[in-house]
């Protein structure tokens, strides 16, 4: 009954289709785009063009010392080292107790086990607005409060990343185990010789999911730190945005150097992030 | 197991007792950090407390003094409004551009990494930078608008505009998120469904209308329920962008929160929104996990 014209119609029908999905989404990736776009162009761009109106959509020299002049003026260096000195420990700490806890959970039988995790997992979606008044009091009592500590400590134990190990090292077959414990390994060598290794995407994903959450955060450093001298990179530029006065070149030279970093490791890792989000998206 | 070597073994290679040892880093911290502050949120909401000195019990006061303060109805009633307005666009955008990506176009990876790579991104950053693009004068926005014949306008400092700025910068943020989560869902598709509409003689649309629309009906639920709670968790944003203002347009249940803690330390008050805001996260978590058992 079709026509051979007809297929012809559509195969050019379909060719036109395609043409236009990929200018639209290339425009639209563009879109995506275009702000790095132009927090790099005004970061390198001479003092006054960033004064300029109509806007300058490209500088008419590129001034690359204004990285390292932004550096050097704001307190950004110490900021950049508080978050680095931040991201580096609340990980490390952070994937390691979040295996052990899910190790413990996903392959051990205990009193309360089925009580505890659920209680963990109900808090996921508690926002800190509720907890912060009484975190901060504790801190204080603690005297972890406007400290670095206190940034990095609190919020280690998350449960997102428990849930997930705990999910991951389930399908770990029990005879692994077995087999271990019959060659006399003690618990915690199963877990080091035999648990860690077998884990390895699951402890990418919590890593690079830390580590992105952890620089990226503004919220835990807001509340635990009033000296300026432990700020984060989030901390300080979002303390500079709202200044009566914004030097527009040092900001978007330091938020682009902050942005830097994650999006290097999200370029390495990006069959992992798109994994993660799908999981979780999959899985809750 | 190995009954004759546990009674030699030490108590904390005893198995009975490992598992404890390993929660116990997690558990303390969770209990310190995160149980027992949420049971004394609940204390705190019922005393007047600045900080200093000794709480006075008031009983129901604070839900009193905050259910008739303008600012914190404001407040609900913004935190709504920027729900409703950022979801169906994050839901709409992300299931087209997921659609659209999910067929055979050159550069597809390429492209599905440029929308998605706002989401990594500090939201900090995206709050400086769409400062920056909405500033009143020197802004690119302004700049856009003006060349065009249309007046300026005052994106941070107008009530009226100030949110819209905020969903601008929302949607462009997280709308690549949920384009991976949609993406996830429709390679859950099986493709012989899709063949078997074709068959059948169903164009694109019909196909998009009645298989693909339908058979992600969960993916729907997730990235819906889960817009829904980010968007009532927001607060960098509107930290970083706006605090609030102007005049209140922006402030949202967690910003006056923050406010009444931080900036005019009223303890008692601040935690009886928080609690407000708890009762907000509780419903919204019930309906995802009903959603998700449904699966």
């Amino acid at each position: 009954m079709e026509s051979s014209g007809r297929m012809g119609m559509d195969k050019r029908k379909y060719f036109l289709m395609k043409t236009a999905i990929f200018v639209f989404m290339l425009a639209a990736a563009l879109v995506a785009l275009f702000p790095f776009y132009w927090m790099f162009v005004t970061a390198v761009k001479p003092v006054d063009e960033i004064w300029a109106f109509p806007p300058k959509l490209w500088p008419s020299k590129f001034i690359w010392s204004n990285f390292t002049t932004a550096l050097s003026r704001a307190p950004f260096g110490t900021y950049f080292k508080n978050s680095f000195i931040v991201t580096l420990l609340s990980t490390t700490i952070t994937v390691c107790i979040n295996l052990l806890a899910g190790f413990a959970f996903a392959k051990y039988q205990f009193k309360f086990k089925e009580f505890l995790f659920l209680i963990v997992l109900s808090t996921l979606m508690i926002p800190l607005q509720v907890t912060m008044i009484p975190v901060f009091i504790i801190a204080s009592k603690l005297g972890i409060r406007n400290t670095l500590w206190g940034v990095i400590i609190p919020p280690c134990a998350e449960a997102l990343g428990l849930f997930m190990a705990r999910q991951f090292i389930s399908d770990i077959p029990d005879d692994l185990l077995e087999a271990g414990r019959i060659d006399g390994a003690t618990e915690f060598t199963i877990f080091t010789k035999i648990i860690v290794p077998n884990v390895k995407p699951l402890i990418s994903v919590l890593v690079i999911f830390t580590v992105m959450w952890r620089w990226n955060d503004l919220q835990w450093p807001l509340i635990m730190l009033s000296s300026d001298k432990y700020y984060t990179v989030q901390l300080g530029l979002s303390n500079l945005n709202g200044a009566q006065y914004v030097n527009w070149n040092d900001m978007m030279a330091a938020s682009l150097i902050s942005v830097l970093p994650v999006i290097i490791v999200f370029l390495i890792f990006q069959k992992e992030f798109v994994q993660g989000v799908a999981s979780s998206g999959i899985k809750g | 197991m190995k009954d004759t070597a546990q009674k030699k073994i030490p108590f904390w290679r005893n198995i009975k007792v490992v598992p404890y040892l390993y929660i116990m880093p997690n558990m303390i911290l969770f209990f310190v950090f995160m149980i027992i502050p949420i049971f004394m949120s609940f204390y705190y909401s019922t005393v007047k407390w600045n900080g200093m000195g000794t709480p006075k019990f008031i009983d129901i006061q604070n839900y009193v003094y905050i259910f008739h303060d303008k600012v914190f109805l404001k407040s609900i009633f913004n935190t709504i409004y920027y729900t409703v307005a950022t979801v169906p666009f994050l839901m709409i955008l992300a299931l087209f551009f997921a659609v659209l990506l999910n067929s055979a176009i050159p550069l597809r990876g390429l492209i599905r990494s440029a929308i998605y790579v706002p989401a990594v991104v500090s939201t900090v950053v995206v709050g400086t930078v769409f400062t920056w693009i909405f500033q009143d004068q020197l802004g690119l926005i302004n700049y856009i608008i003006t060349s065009f014949g249309g007046t300026a306008i005052k994106w941070a400092n107008d009530p009226k505009f100030a949110m819209i700025m905020l969903i601008i910068a929302t949607v462009w943020q997280r709308t690549g998120y949920n384009m991976v989560i949609y993406l996830a869902g429709l390679q859950g598709i099986p493709t012989s469904l899709m063949e078997a509409a074709t068959i059948d003689g169903a164009n694109t649309w019909q196909k998009f209308r009645y298989v693909t629309l339908p058979l992600l009906k969960n993916t729907h639920m997730f990235v819906m329920i889960t817009c829904m709670i980010n968007a009532f968790r927001s607060f960098d944003l509107v930290y970083t962008m706006t605090q609030g203002g102007p005049l209140n347009a922006t402030k949202t249940i967690v910003m006056y929160v923050y406010e009444q803690a931080f900036t005019k330390n009223y303890y008692g008050r601040a935690s009886a929104a928080g609690i407000v805001l708890f009762v907000f996260m509780v419903v919204l978590t019930v309906i995802r996990f009903k959603i998700e058992k449904e699966d």
